[in-house]
């Protein structure tokens, strides 16, 4: 009897004690991937490249009301925040200057996060080795692309004080209390990034992956803003060197609004939200802003077609943005919001050949493109500054409520910038070409947490 | 309301009466039952041998018998852990016993079996642990539990957050974290050892618990580990009892009232000539006054024909009064039935138990109901051991037809009096009221499972192995539908194939509770008690759930209408949030107590969490305490006047990691729902802060109980509990590319006393009276902000969310010097001692502290008195010392003229220059600073003191003599029937809505109910 009590007693601890078993604390997160083991293989940091890639933030429309490209229609006065921009409203630029500055960095920070771990990578073919590599070439333009845009937003035009205060160039993912570098600094770090990705050599069927030739084109964007006319022409004639004409007929111009990749592309952002409908009132009334007229296309230019979009509104046919905004209006998806295209380089070299007093190579330059697009080629014995004006107005038309104007109208200051009444009927006011509103303020949490020195004009309690 | 309540009394007294003349000559006999420290034991069972006259002991330990028996029958006493004690009846009406601890008996072991292996006498001894009056719970008809745990114990804030259905926001001793919500501040539930969601502890039945204890301090809790750092509701259910079976059947009935009505709107009059002055066209009071015409038709010849044509449209308008309260809030039903049959012999008890409650809204739409059964089954294993297995399942549903978009209660503040069910109305122009309703449904349902096994061996003597394994698995589904034709899908431009929305959302979660503990508990010399013990537990969470959101469905409420072509904003998403983490903890604890005079404890707890890379994994838990009983000193002891006094002491450091997930510690990465070119997104969930580290709860307590007479008891509780290292999501330099990151940023202090006083007035067979009353002050102050004085959460915003010096939930504003009468604008006066014009950009400076929006004072008072078969109970609850902001969205100027306004308001608003004393100011937008500095920031003008006290419990109960029902219904061991009240009114001076949640909706409902209980 004491016998089999004491069984019992020793089967009843032990049964308590097998009880304490093995209980695992190392459970994966279910549906997450957690460091280190997140980014070890090609597939997820293409991945979490894609990820990157779909954050840039597309404030086309934004940059081209602040730019030259459009004049209020009748419906503007129902947008009274778009007005407020068209307007050069501070407080609408205060607005929108922080999402800008935070999306921008927020791509910056998934690069430096995809570059930091790439070291961590496995590949184990020789394509997935090409694949890596791509991967941090890609990472390190679009990085690149980044920092230039902030640059260009944040930071006075190069050539007024290339030793004022730029942006902020970060070292890793993460907080860090750097301060402005100076906007020489800036663009040698984004040049050293692109020449570290120009080190290899790949190219996509896809237009949404960022090529060697958008490599070379940012190449050639960031010298042209910094100066370097030569380092312009070089990288920009590489950019050529894969241009072809076909690219500049009706039928090229307008593959440029399809869903499908294309070749006439260099580099573009691929989407499947809406994009532009912000412009559009309704489909029956029309737009809040329509094309500047003094950027009328010519009836013989390819580009019309495309490029704009005639609609009745107030008695008259207007000539509202056709691109993206005519896909919407016809229900066409958009795909793919163009950011580098081959017409691009033309100006670019040609401007540069033009800064640089080469007319001559800069004329013969442009007239194969205007050529080829049916718009009348510019004669000879045109002066410099006449050539550079045409080839400058131009490309505003070309890139017309693309967001280019704004940009190059602060590079150039050379003229004010005049803010159109209704229909681009009179002129209401005009933005001068010092105004301190070219550079847009730095967000308040940039200098209440980073202590960082706020731009001239802007409040900074 | 008062007259109901005062008729409905007379005529229940009256009903009684016959009772009274047919009670026969019986014996009774009660008293109290304690344990040597002079404890009350709850649950002891008392019978008179050889008859079927038994009770058991209440919360206090009182029983109560009487019958039909006679001198020296022998009066059994019977308490599991405790000898037998037998007594024979001498005739005395009061008889107190002290029940003697079984372990004490030489050569006999008892196994002592708690529900809750945590459970353990020691720590009570050194931490603050409190119990809930059950009896005055369950006799508070409300169909949510944490609601109805309002005011039960000083000290445990719960505030209602909305309408019903909403998850209060329950808190111990205040919010310890700078992190609002109640992921990070809510406490730990355990029923029966095992921890349960906070939803199915809303949905417990009060009539299945036993025991409430609240643990609020670190020594109280620590045997919890880190789970415990915000407090503990510890609730052990009920259990069979060793006898006859029995079956006792409850019902309640009753209505749940429209409450309070918040603010008085305009009747028509006074709404028509509003409107006059605030000129708008689309409101009729402008349309078609003489005003109007004087300035619009000023040249036209019929001018003096369009106004007397007016005039007759707005004397037909004057006819009518609706009053939209009236309408639109119901009182609405309650029901309640609850059946449970227990009993037991041998070395069987067991308890089983269903009911089903339902309680509508005070809105169409609006309601709860819940089902739930559970049975428990308790087995005495021979000499060694004890098992106890419980089961239950529920099934709980809310329903609301309040959205992010549309909320029905609004529609009371914004109808006119002069609008009616039926035509176009005024304030919602071209829809009618049938327009109105119907825009959006939403609803919940919890069903839960849940099954524990507990094991309490005692292979040895003075060594108890105790073992709980619980899997409590509950799923959700919330659904909720916006039909295409409600006003919101119709007129914000969305496509008619894509109006509509249909969301929904199914998931799991299963806890997985295992714990096993093991106590050595010897006296030696007979002073010296010595308990040492270890436990391990385990546990797991494991969640998974699939969602649907989906457009286009029309006004079908069904997910096969989504339309899925669809792309864009409104492209159909499919959702499968999952979440699996656990936990594993390792405890020791060591009490010593000589001579029931001296305590002291100390227990330590190590927590690990799968949610933390290993490296951090682990934190710990310790507290130690120390107890003092001056009147178990053999010269104090069975003082007459001092009968009690009880001191303690105790500090403890708890980690907190509640609301710390993985991805705030490392790098941590999601597929995304879409893709960029071939590839799926994989992005970046947040910044991660390497350095974070779990928040350090240090709590001092001290604590004192004084019991004079044996009737008068007084509770005096201090505390001081610093959060160190405290967690929030701070707002960074955005260059990180993120806007926030989790951090520990500083240290929050709630301090505070708790003090209770008990006094039994009365105590006899046939008449009781006891009062007592509570308060508790909560200061909670933020001490330190690591690296700044002020914290601002929003880089627009000029007001600091946080404050050194200043409460976590402070509400910042302006001091108001009312209105100028030149611009109807405010003057503010800053701190400076400066006017500054509401027309004027503010400053940071500018801004004072207006006050708390969490009261600081809280507390209770209640009265309960028996006489003869009558018992009643009254309870009041009471906060002071809070804010709340008005938010004047009843006040309407111009642009908002076609809705109601507040009662009062033409005479109270600026309309024109040289308007003097108004407390509104002007209707008309002509500054927009001025308008965005009253919009934003309230001021001393625009808040009120959230000061209330409310009547939250009455119950008016009979019990029908036991000899009466003998002879007249003899299958009826015990009948009792009463009225009772919930939360039957509130007195404040708040002049807005509610005073508690500071919603229009969310008033806690008045319920009154007539219950009747049967034992058979």
């Amino acid at each position: 009897m004491k016998q089999s009590i004491l069984i019992f007693k020793s089967i009843a601890v032990g049964l308590c004690l097998i009880s304490l078993y093995a209980c695992s604390l190392n459970i994966p997160p279910q549906d997450q991937f957690s460091d280190p083991d997140a980014i070890t293989n090609v597939s997820n940091a293409r991945s979490l490249l894609a990820s990157a890639y779909s954050s840039f933030p597309h404030q086309e429309y934004e940059f081209s009301l602040l730019g030259n490209d459009f004049v209020p229609t009748s419906l503007s006065i129902k947008d009274v925040d778009a007005l407020n921009l068209y307007n050069w409203n501070d407080k609408e630029i205060r607005k929108l200057a922080p999402s800008l500055w935070q999306n921008y960095y927020n791509v910056i920070a998934q690069c430096d996060g995809l570059l930091e771990r790439m070291n961590d990578v496995k590949t184990e073919t020789a394509n997935e080795e090409n694949e890596k590599l791509a991967i941090a070439s890609e990472a390190k333009t679009l990085k690149a692309l980044c920092y230039l845009l902030l640059l260009r937003l944040f930071a006075p035009a190069y050539d007024v004080n290339p030793d004022a205060p730029g942006i902020i160039l970060k070292s890793q993912l993460g907080i860090e209390d750097k301060q402005r570098s100076s906007i020489r600094e800036c663009v040698v770090k984004i040049k050293e990034l692109l020449t570290d990705a120009a080190q290899v050599n790949h190219t996509s069927s896809r237009n949404g992956w960022l090529s060697q030739e958008a490599v070379q084109y940012l190449l050639a964007d960031l010298a042209l803003y910094s100066g370097d006319y030569q380092g312009a022409i070089d990288s920009g004639d590489k950019v050529l060197a894969k241009s072809n004409d076909t690219y500049f007929t009706a039928e090229g111009v307008n593959s440029l609004w399809t869903v499908n990749s294309y070749p006439g592309r260099i580099f573009a952002f691929n989407i499947i939200s809406t994009y532009y409908a912000g412009i559009q009132y309704s489909v029956q009334e029309g737009d809040y802003f329509m094309v500047n007229p003094q950027l009328s296309l010519g009836s013989s230019d390819v580009r019309k077609a495309s490029f704009t979009y005639p609609f009745m509104m107030n008695g008259s046919v207007r000539e509202l943005l056709g691109k993206y905004n005519r896909c919407n209006k016809l229900s066409q998806t958009t795909a793919y919001i163009n950011t580098m295209r081959y017409a691009g380089a033309y100006y670019i070299v040609s401007e540069a050949y033009c800064r640089k007093g080469d007319t001559e190579a800069a004329r013969t330059l442009i007239n194969h493109y205007w050529h080829c697009i049916g718009v009348a080629e510019a004669p000879s014995g045109l002066s410099n500054q006449a050539l550079l004006d045409l080839i400058l107005v131009d490309k505003q038309r070309e890139f017309i409520g693309e967001g280019v104007n704004f940009f190059d109208l602060k590079r150039t200051h050379s003229a004010a910038l005049k803010r159109q009444s209704q229909w681009g009927n009179g002129v209401a006011a005009s933005v001068s070409p010092d105004d301190y509103r070219w550079t847009f303020p730095i967000p308040v949490s940039e200098y209440r947490f980073n202590k960082v020195e706020q731009n001239t004009g802007w409040p900074s309690n | 309301m008062k007259n109901l309540q005062l008729w409905c009394l007379f005529t229940l007294l009256g009903l009684f009466l016959p009772f009274q003349e047919v009670e026969a000559q019986e014996r009774r006999v009660y008293g109290y039952v304690t344990d040597t420290d002079n404890d009350p034991l709850v649950g002891v069972s008392v019978r008179i041998q050889g008859t079927q006259i038994a009770t058991i002991t209440d919360i206090k330990g009182r029983y109560q018998l009487n019958g039909d028996f006679d001198k020296g029958s022998v009066i059994s006493f019977t308490y599991i852990g405790f000898s037998q004690k037998k007594l024979n009846y001498d005739g005395r009406e009061r008889i107190d016993v002290k029940m003697q601890a079984a372990e004490n008996r030489l050569s006999e072991v008892v196994v002592k079996a708690r529900s809750n292996i945590n459970a353990i006498d020691l720590r009570a001894k050194a931490g603050i642990v409190e119990s809930i009056d059950m009896k005055r719970l369950s006799e508070k008809p409300m169909i949510d539990m944490g609601l109805a745990l309002q005011g039960m114990i000083p000290g445990l804030n719960v505030i209602n957050t909305g309408d019903i259905g909403s998850k209060p926001q329950i808190r111990i001793r205040g919010n310890s974290s700078f992190r609002r919500g109640n992921t990070s501040n809510e406490p730990l539930y355990v029923l029966d050892g095992k921890i349960i969601s906070a939803e199915s502890f809303y949905n417990l039945n009060p009539q299945d618990i036993a025991s409430i204890k609240v643990l609020k301090d670190a020594a109280a809790g620590a045997l919890y580990g880190i789970k415990a750092a915000n407090g503990v509701l510890e609730i052990s259910s009920q259990r069979g009892y060793k006898g006859k079976m029995t079956l006792t059947y409850g019902i309640d009935m009753g209505l749940t009232m429209r409450g309070r009505r918040g603010v008085r709107l305009m009747d028509t009059d006074e709404k028509l000539e509003l409107e006059r002055l605030l000129q708008n066209p689309a409101t009729p009071g402008y349309r078609f006054s003489r005003d109007y015409y004087e300035r619009y038709h000023a040249s036209d010849p019929n001018k003096e024909q369009l106004i007397a044509e007016g005039e007759k449209h707005l004397s037909a308008l004057r006819n009518i009064h609706t009053d939209w309260f009236k309408e639109l809030i119901h009182n609405n039903f309650y029901q309640k039935h609850n059946v449970s049959i227990k009993g037991g012999n041998g070395n069987t008890t067991y308890y089983l138990s269903g009911n089903c409650t339902y309680q509508g809204g005070r809105i169409e739409g609006n309601n709860k109901q819940r089902f739930s059964v559970r049975m428990g089954l308790d087995q005495q294993l021979g000499k060694i051991g004890y098992l106890m297995i419980g089961v239950l399942g529920g099934y709980a549903k809310s329903k609301s037809p309040n959205g992010s978009s549309f909320d029905p209660t609004s529609l009371v503040y914004n109808l006119n009096p002069y609008e009616q069910k039926t035509g176009e109305l005024y304030s919602y122009p071209n829809r009618t009221y049938r327009d109105l309703t119907k825009q959006y449904q939403s609803d919940a349902s919890d069903k839960n499972a849940g099954v524990d096994v507990n094991l309490t061996l005692t292979p040895w003597k003075d060594l108890t192995l105790a073992y709980i394994a619980g899997l409590d698995y509950l799923q959700d589904d919330s659904h909720s539908f916006t039909p295409a034709s409600s006003y919101n899908e119709q007129n914000t431009g969305i496509p008619i194939n894509a109006r509509g929305i249909y969301s929904r959302t199914k998931g799991t979660t299963v806890n997985l509770s295992s714990n096993v503990r093991t106590t050595y508990n010897h006296v030696f010399a007979d002073v010296h008690d010595v308990t040492l013990g270890a436990n391990f537990d385990y546990y797991l969470y494991d969640y998974d759930a699939v969602g649907i959101t989906g457009y286009g469905v029309g006004n079908v409420d069904a997910p096969s209408a989504i339309n899925n072509s669809l792309h864009g904003l409104r492209q159909p998403s499919v959702r499968n949030p999952r979440d699996k983490n656990a936990q594993i903890g390792m405890g020791v604890v060591a009490g010593y107590t000589y001579n029931t005079v001296y305590d002291a404890y100390f227990t330590y707890k190590a927590d690990a969490s799968s949610i933390l890379p290993s490296d951090k994994r682990w934190n710990s838990a310790w507290a130690a305490g120390l107890g003092w009983t001056p009147t178990n000193y053999s010269w104090l002891k069975d003082n007459k006047i001092l009968s009690k006094l009880n001191m303690k002491a105790s500090y403890g450091v708890t980690a907190n990691l509640n609301g710390v997930t993985v991805s705030n510690t490392v790098g941590t990465f999601m597929f995304g729902e879409q893709s960029y070119e071939n590839s799926r997104i994989l992005s970046l969930l947040s910044l991660y802060n390497k350095d974070l580290r779990a928040e350090q709860n240090k709590s001092t307590d001290l604590g004192m109980t004084i019991e004079f007479l044996k009737r008068i008891t007084l509770d005096v509780n201090w505390y001081n509990r610093r959060t160190e290292q405290a967690l929030l999501d701070v707002p960074i330099a955005t260059s990180s590319g993120f806007s926030s990151l989790k951090r520990n940023i500083g240290v929050l202090q709630n301090r505070g006393i708790e003090v209770g006083l008990n006094a039994k007035i009365l105590d006899g067979f046939d008449c009781r009276l006891s009062v007592g009353g509570n308060i508790a002050y909560n200061d909670n102050k933020v001490v330190s902000l690591y690296w700044t004085d002020k914290l601002y959460l929003d880089e627009q915003s000029i007001v600091p969310n946080y404050e050194v010096g200043k409460a976590y939930d402070m509400i910042y504003g302006l001091h108001s010097l009312g209105i100028n009468p030149l611009t109807g604008y405010p003057v503010f006066l800053t701190p400076e001692g400066v006017e500054k014009q509401g027309t004027e950009p503010l400053m940071r400076s500018d801004f004072v502290a207006l006050g708390h929006q969490t009261p600081p004072y809280s507390g209770s008072f209640y009265a309960s008195f028996s006489y003869k078969q009558f018992d009643v109970d009254i309870s009041f609850y009471y906060v002071f010392g809070g804010k709340q902001r008005f938010s004047y969205q009843y006040v309407r100027n111009s642009d908002k003229a076609i809705y109601n306004a507040v009662s009062g308001q033409t005479r109270k608003m600026w309309f024109k220059r040289g308007d003097e004393n108004k407390e509104y100011w002007t209707p008309f937008y002509t500054q927009s600073i001025a308008e965005e500095n009253l919009a934003l920031y309230p001021n001393t003008r625009t808040v009120g003191s959230s000061d209330y006290i409310r009547l939250s419990s009455v119950s008016l109960r009979y019990r029908i003599p036991s000899n009466w029902l003998h002879k007249t219904i003899p299958f009826v061991q015990y009948a009792n029937f009463g009225l009772q009240g919930s939360n039957l009114f509130t007195w404040t001076k708040y002049k807005e809505s509610d005073p508690e949640s500071g919603t229009l909706a969310g008033t806690m409902q008045p319920i009154f109910t007539f219950n009747l209980n049967l034992t058979f």
